[in-house]
């Protein structure tokens, strides 16, 4: 500063110059920090300061690209990818908000209020619209807007429709599995890509690209044991009968009873997985594996092999049916369609499905020894197949049993079990008494190649050998002589038991007169099983018995399905070993 | 009063190159930090250019005026003019006249150009505390003739503008008013009383209102809420951090497209930092240093102590706003709105600036050598 004094205001008091000056000294030091703070900012930060602004022009997105197929055994593609377009904005470049939105609102058909709210966000990345249409993309691109942009993804898609959809699933926006083995199996088939936003050039246009060196990274195919083919002859036949008694719904499960593949599990009606907002939630539901029923007298094939198995009877003992009125307690147990049974034998009493008969080998099972058999057919916990949300069943543990327990649950009621549970129960009956673990998926696949392969599994022995195959000769005759001839194939033997269950009238606690589950286990051929089905009808009109509307729709599924894999008849054997 | 003497006089060369340096790198710092924004806000980037350039016209003209004028004009006017400034005050808490920006009411509407009275109050009253030094130059030391009178005045102008509300502006005149009271004399003690009274008020001035609570927090740790108060605070510092030492080029910074807010006002500082870099930076604060060496210069070479008062005002007025403007900038002040003077985008504070300058120029003025 000046220290020279002027004469001209030499009135002005002698403290003027030295004020002036320490204010001025003020000035100095703080123009001296700003330049150590500009030093340290723009030299000694300019590194770290830089990388961290560069950071903020890039955004990366996680968008699942590239998801796995889900593919049917022999590899045909039952869920798959297709590519479609995002919308997105970059709030922040967005200058004319009002005028954006309305155009958005305009061509995309949203609602302005949550279009404005979008776009005067402060964050630098929102979805506008995702997976839009070819149109929707086009009009908007039409439009010119600054700061929207676009962005490829994938879109899931499966082109079967309907076909095994309750065991699918479906995946939600972000393709993250909701159901079935989308949901089960998500840690295989999720895609994995990062999507790179960068604020290029200086009218604010975003440039998007994806990730290279993460794309593909994850995209592993999962190969389920479901056979397209069995899957589409099950639900054609299950809807087919559905349909023509109006009933209320079916399941079928068709599984190799050796190894416990589920070769086709049908759930009618079913909803299309591409649309499924469209379909009420409770179509989603897979009931096969969630959905546990009283089974009725599919279930005396149980307490039948147990006894079998306990070698508490000789081939040829009868019981004695009582003429068609047991009075069991306080109450009295009656036959179906008020047969009235004398004598009968264990095989005819599976044949003929005797009630009383059944509540008599139970007694002679003794409630300790039954209940150990249900637990050891894998009812009352879950199979563990690869599904989600299955169910376990309900099954009364023997403390909680009443004196009339042992009676019902001979025939298959006061018991809860999955359409699963019963097929698992009849595959260890077909197979020589192995109780297996169901399971929808075969291997995990990347580029066509087999990284992991799940193998069949053994959960425990439900009965001997020798058990099952007296159980077998008794499910033949139960078909060939019984209840079950609607059941009958030509050249192949068939072992089965067909049941017809009251529903319970969830309103009055009692059984209902009209609501029935009609229904049918069996396995074919019944020497060397190819096959184990289960068919149940939900609320059939007009007729309800198991033999009348479940029976036929096993006969159409097995005698397609044994052709369709080849499975030799009896009258081909005859004719190799001639030729032999 | 001696008209044939001062045409012969030559204002001080220094000062005005520093006030014409600073214009000049104002107009091309708004077209710079603007013409995007302006393109896609008004499909025009030479929007704020033009508006610019139309207000440094008028302003030199104004500044013209102001420094050929006799400025002892303003002594004899100093009261008309203070009780102008009050009444255009006055004038914006009127609901009809006043208007209404992001919840403060500070502009009035004038021939569709609009322009804040605080700027005008800022002027008026450092001619007003200058013309009551002079008054009272042998009274200095008598806290009740000498001191009270000009804080009566200076508490009359805080009720209207801090009924506005507009916080920065009362600070900046209270601050101004009395380091021009203290560098004329006024006893140490008296200013320390002030001190000390007003001390409550801004405590509960700062806390009373969210916002403000808010700027202090971001600006003591702005990473904390990087989304929100703090965004400003760290966009700045990228600015200058992506600047280094020569800056990204004239032009060609990315912190002014769409991160840093209000970059061709309040935050111009930060697009010199990212595009003159470190080296344009200091040119700016060295620039202000210079015009503050230069007003005090002129303040102790003034012919009278009127002038020797307004010169000190003026000097201080600009230098503090410039430095307050810059200290935020870079962090080492809480955010606050206030522009750089000369650079930031301004309409008539502009004018008002300029017209300032003209005073100080005007004062600066002394015999050329012979």
């Amino acid at each position: 500063m000046s220290k020279k004094k002027t004469a001209s205001n030499s009135d002005m008091p002698e403290s003027f110059t030295s004020r002036l000056g320490i204010i001025f000294s003020f000035f100095a030091v703080f123009a001296l920090a700003l330049c150590v703070r500009l030093s340290y900012l723009q030299i000694s930060q300019h590194d770290i300061l830089s990388a961290q602004s560069e950071k903020q022009y890039q955004l990366t997105v996680k968008i699942d690209y590239g998801r796995g197929q889900i593919l049917d055994r022999n590899g045909t593609p039952l869920a798959t990818n297709l590519e479609t377009e995002s919308i997105y904005a970059s709030p922040q470049i967005i200058f004319d908000k009002e005028k954006t939105a309305q155009a958005l609102s305009k061509s995309l058909g949203l609602d302005l209020a949550s279009l404005r709210k979008k776009i005067s966000s402060k964050k630098q990345f929102v979805w506008i619209k995702r997976k839009c249409t070819f149109a929707e993309a086009e009009n908007v691109r039409q439009l010119g807007l600054a700061g929207i942009n676009f962005v490829m993804e994938h879109k899931r898609f499966y082109p079967k429709r309907e076909l095994a959809s309750s065991v699918i699933g479906f995946v939600g926006m972000d393709n993250q599995g909701l159901s079935g083995v989308e949901l089960r199996h998500h840690s295989y088939l999720k895609g994995f890509t990062q999507l790179k936003i960068m604020e290029k050039d200086a009218r604010g246009r975003s440039v998007s690209s994806f990730d290279s060196a993460n794309a593909n990274k994850g995209s592993r195919d999962v190969r389920l044991t479901i056979d397209e083919v069995i899957q589409f002859t099950t639900e054609l036949h299950l809807r087919e009968q559905v349909e023509k008694f109006h009933a209320k719904s079916g399941f079928a499960v068709v599984m190799d009873p050796y190894s416990g593949e589920i070769l086709a599990l049908a759930n009618i009606p079913g909803f299309n997985p591409n649309q499924y907002m469209s379909y009420k939630p409770s179509t989603w539901t897979n009931h096969v594996v969630s959905s546990s029923y009283e089974p009725g007298s599919i279930f005396k094939p149980i307490v039948a092999s147990a006894i079998l198995d306990k070698g508490m009877i000789q081939p040829e003992e009868t019981f004695f049916c009582e003429n068609g009125s047991f009075k069991f307690g306080r109450t009295y147990i009656r036959e179906a369609a008020n047969h009235r049974f004398g004598d009968l034998s264990l095989k005819e009493i599976i044949a003929k499905s005797s009630n009383i008969g059944s509540v008599k080998v139970a007694q002679k099972l003794g409630e300790e020894n039954f209940y150990d058999y249900i637990k050891r057919f894998g009812f009352g916990e879950k199979t563990g197949v690869d599904l989600p949300g299955e169910s376990g069943g309900q099954l009364k543990s023997l403390e909680e049993w009443s004196q009339r327990s042992i009676a019902s649950i001979s025939f298959g009621q006061e018991i809860g079990v999955t359409p699963l549970q019963m097929v698992s129960a009849l595959s260890a009956i077909a197979n020589g008494g192995r109780l297996m673990q169901p399971k929808i998926a075969q291997a995990i696949m990347k580029d066509g190649k087999e990284i992991k392969v799940f193998p069949s599994r053994a959960i425990k022995r439900a009965i001997s050998p020798k058990a099952s195959k007296k159980m077998t000769d008794i499910l033949k005759s139960a078909v060939k002589d019984g209840t079950g001839k609607n059941a009958i194939l030509e050249g192949y033997d068939v072992a089965g038991k067909t049941g017809t269950a009251q529903k319970m009238d969830p309103e009055t606690k009692s059984y209902s007169e009209t609501g029935y589950i009609a229904s049918f286990i069996g396995f074919v051929p019944a020497e060397s099983p190819r096959l184990a089905i289960l068919v149940m009808i939900d609320e059939p009109k007009e007729k309800h018995w198991g033999g009348t509307v479940a029976a036929p729709v096993f006969h159409k599924i097995a005698k397609q399905v044994l052709r369709y894999l080849n499975v030799p008849s009896s009258k081909e054997q005859v004719f190799i070993l001639d030729r032999a | 009063m001696n008209d044939s003497t001062s045409r012969h006089q030559t204002s001080d060369p220094i000062l005005g190159c520093v006030v014409g340096l600073l214009i000049i790198i104002g107009v091309v710092m708004v077209y710079s930090s603007s013409a995007v924004v302006a393109g896609e806000k008004y499909n025009d980037p030479y929007y704020f250019l033009k508006r610019q350039m139309l207000w440094v016209f008028i302003g030199f003209i104004a500044l013209r005026i102001t420094r050929s004028m006799d400025y002892r004009l303003l002594e004899k006017f100093a009261y008309p003019i203070l009780f102008g400034a009050f009444l255009l005050l006055i004038a914006v808490m009127i609901p009809g006249l006043g208007k209404e920006v992001g919840g403060a009411r500070r502009w009035l509407t004038l021939g569709g150009a609009n322009f804040q009275p605080s700027e005008i109050a800022k002027i008026a009253i450092i001619i007003f505390i200058a013309k009551s030094l002079v008054k009272r130059s042998d009274q200095l030391k008598n806290f009740a003739y000498g001191y009270l009178p000009n804080v009566i005045v200076l508490g009359f102008f805080f009720v209207p503008i801090l009924f506005q509300p507009d916080f920065g502006t009362a600070l900046i005149i209270g601050v101004v008013a009395l380091l021009m009271l203290f560098i004329a004399g006024i006893r140490t003690r008296f200013l320390a009383y002030s001190f000390l009274a007003v001390i409550p008020l801004v405590i509960s001035a700062v806390t009373g209102a969210e916002y403000r609570m808010r700027r202090i927090f971001a600006f003591l740790d702005p990473w904390q809420d990087p989304s929100d108060t703090g965004f400003q605070a760290i966009q700045s510092f990228y600015a200058f951090g992506r600047g280094g030492i020569w800056g990204v080029g004239l032009g060609d910074g990315s912190q002014k497209l769409f991160y840093l807010p209000e970059a061709h006002t309040d935050f111009i500082f930060s697009v010199i930092g990212e595009e003159l870099g470190f080296i344009g930076a200091v040119f700016i604060v060295i620039l202000f240093g210079t015009f503050i060496w230069r007003g005090f210069a002129a303040a102790l070479n003034a012919k009278d102590p009127f002038g020797a008062h307004v010169a000190v005002g003026i000097t201080l007025l600009i230098g503090i706003q410039a430095f307050i403007n810059m200290g935020v900038a870079i962090g080492l002040l809480p955010t606050k709105g206030l522009t750089l003077p000369f650079i930031s985008m301004g309409g008539s504070s502009l004018v008002v600036l300029m017209m300032s300058a003209g005073v100080l120029l005007n004062i600066s003025q002394h015999p050329v050598k012979k």
